[in-house]
């Protein structure tokens, strides 16, 4: 490795060495011995989750195996879909954090437009989308015709929903054709707007939010708030481990702690179960930083993860940054 | 260039600069998060980067490396300040990892002035290998971005990144609930030029009088496309969200 990593060349290649599934680390010469282990690319990728997480090699899949691969949301075998289930190879079920409070209220946009190589190609479809409370409890469930090209929209402020709602929509379609297929949601204070987008139906067992708190930060402008949701039928426990970037005790677990006395490693845990489908809005700075802070000196990185899962059983996280003085919120999703 | 000799496992990344007079940027990875099976269980990591402005190689993120159970962190200030002028562009970050753990990269950007603070994933690619197949006839190269609300006080701008030596065109459409299909048309972007497309410019004035959030865009272009849909807001001038654009369901 060199301080001065190339950058891209133009070239053509199909090489058996390079990397096609990012995620799951397979190069084609990989994926061309596990094909003749496995003989298919469905069994292929259920032994390997090759192409099951972030599905940006799908079009590889296809262009080398010339089999089509497994939806990474097309799970009709799954039980574990809630109350919206995806009962067609194709179709997708997305799930996004959503909020209608004296904070933020929230606009959904999914498109289905068709890409310009397709030419005049039907989309239409119908779209169907349910509203779930912080209790995993369905509240509102809609179907609607959406023609090609249309561009769907649900906008919390335009609706007489128990306020402050924290929850969940979750957005079916169900198109047997080619077409957008995104979730993206918009939450809005007022004053400014901050938007991201779902994943699917599926969450992230293990991630790292990598904002530095200390307590220059904590008494700052900003204040850090956490959604996390349940997209799945079974209850989860989420761990929230604060831990020293300096020495802390990142993945390691954790020895017993007394009540006020700074941990020996320097991290510490706070713990929330969700139930299915749920979702629980979290002021992180107040909540966890603050008395973290009291016991560990910081810049301090948060890990949230739920052990001994994977992706179609994790809860997922979205995280929000609110500048009080400007009035402005920043989101994205871990 | 990659090419047969190099490792495998070498991953770009691409990311937004923004002005360096305006904006300090942050970069820490924690790996170790994923250090499970199927993945592998202890891995090496190195990244390091360049920074392009106006097609040039502007300054080089210098590489640090961890392990699974470290976290690291690049240095973009010192590089940064060092060119002694304000600089925004886009980069480019090499990830040479062994172990078969996958990373996800967030950058920070915080506003020096007041420290409001944005954060978003880099964008993945696959450095110097073009697979024309794929990016062409399995529409790799097309992307979308659904709804535009908040119009009133939010400025949406598209951010297009071409990390090749090729120039990229890529078309660029819009869909209204009411109004139809409008088709902007061709936009250049030069090699190692990033080009930022600001809804105000392209969307039909009419559309923009209606104030209907119900709209979405379509970009194509003739290769792997990086693209972030970058949110400014109109009172403050302060970016405020960058997410990516996404690919069309295929299957």
């Amino acid at each position: 490795m060199t301080d001065s990593p190339p950058v891209s060349t133009v070239a053509t290649a199909d090489r058996h060495t390079s990397t096609v599934c990012f995620c799951f680390r397979k190069s084609l010469a990989d994926l061309r011995a596990d094909y003749t282990t496995y003989g298919s690319l469905a069994r292929m990728q259920d032994a390997t989750r090759v192409g099951m997480q972030c599905g940006g090699c799908r079009a590889l899949l296809h262009h080398h195996f010339g089999e089509t691969p497994v939806e990474i949301s097309d799970l009709s075998h799954d039980d574990q879909r809630g109350a919206t289930v995806c009962v067609k190879p194709g179709n997708r079920v997305m799930k996004c954090f959503i909020a209608s409070s004296s904070l933020l209220e929230s606009r959904a946009f999914s498109s289905n437009a068709v890409p310009l190589q397709l030419g005049e190609c039907d989309s239409s479809m119908t779209a169907e989308f349910t509203l779930y409370n912080h209790l995993g409890k369905p509240i509102m469930t809609r179907r609607q015709p959406l023609a090609t090209g249309e561009t769907f929209s649900f906008d919390t402020a335009m609706e007489r929903l128990p306020r402050p709602f924290y929850g969940m929509i979750a957005y079916r379609l169900e198109r047997k054709n080619y077409g957008a297929s995104r979730l993206n949601v918009a939450w809005h204070s007022g004053d400014s707007m901050t938007s991201t987008h779902e994943n699917f139906s599926t969450g992230r067992p293990d991630v790292v939010l990598p904002v530095p708190v200390d307590d220059v930060f904590l008494n700052g402008p900003n204040d850090i708030y956490l959604a996390v949701q349940n997209p799945h039928s079974k209850p989860r426990e989420i761990v929230f481990r604060l831990f020293q970037l300096s020495g802390g005790n990142i993945y390691e677990d954790l020895a017993p702690t007394v009540a006020g006395v700074p941990p020996k490693d320097g991290a510490l845990e706070f713990r929330r179960v969700l139930p299915p489908l749920g979702t629980d809005w979290i002021h992180a700075s107040r909540e966890f930083y603050t008395p973290a802070l009291k016991l560990l000196k910081g810049p301090l990185a948060l890990r949230i993860y739920t052990p001994g899962v994977d992706i179609h059983q994790a809860p997922s996280t979205y995280f929000f940054l609110h500048h009080r003085e400007q009035n402005i919120w920043s989101s994205n999703h871990l | 260039m990659t090419d047969e000799t190099a490792p495998s496992a070498r991953i770009h990344y691409g990311c937004l600069i923004p002005s360096v007079a305006d904006y300090f940027t942050q970069l820490m990875i924690f790996p170790g998060s994923n250090a499970r099976k199927p993945w592998g269980l202890h891995g090496a990591f190195t990244l390091g980067g360049t920074v392009f402005t106006k097609g040039n190689p502007e300054t080089v993120i210098a590489t640090r490396s961890c392990t699974e159970e470290e976290h690291l962190k690049l240095d973009f200030e010192t590089p940064l300040k060092a060119l002694g002028k304000d600089a925004s562009g886009f980069g480019v970050l090499a990830l040479d990892s062994a172990g078969g753990i996958p990373v996800e990269i967030y950058l920070s950007h915080i506003h020096r002035k007041t420290g409001v603070y944005f954060a978003y994933p880099a964008l993945m690619f696959m450095g110097d290998l073009l697979y024309p197949h794929a990016h062409i006839e399995r529409l790799e190269n097309s992307m979308f971005w659904p709804g535009f609300p908040a119009w009133e006080d939010t400025e949406f701008k598209l951010v297009m990144m071409n990390p090749f030596d090729l120039p990229m065109a890529a078309e660029i459409t819009l869909w209204n609930n009411r109004e139809g299909k409008h088709h902007v048309g061709v936009r250049r972007v030069s090699p190692r030029e990033c080009l930022w497309v600001s809804m105000d410019e392209i969307m039909p004035a009419a559309w923009q009088v209606q104030n209907d959030p119900a709209c979405s865009l379509g970009v194509t272009a003739q290769f792997k496309l990086l693209a972030y849909m970058v949110m400014i807001n109109r009172r403050t001038g302060i970016i405020t969200s960058a997410d990516h654009l996404h690919p069309y369901q295929l299957f």
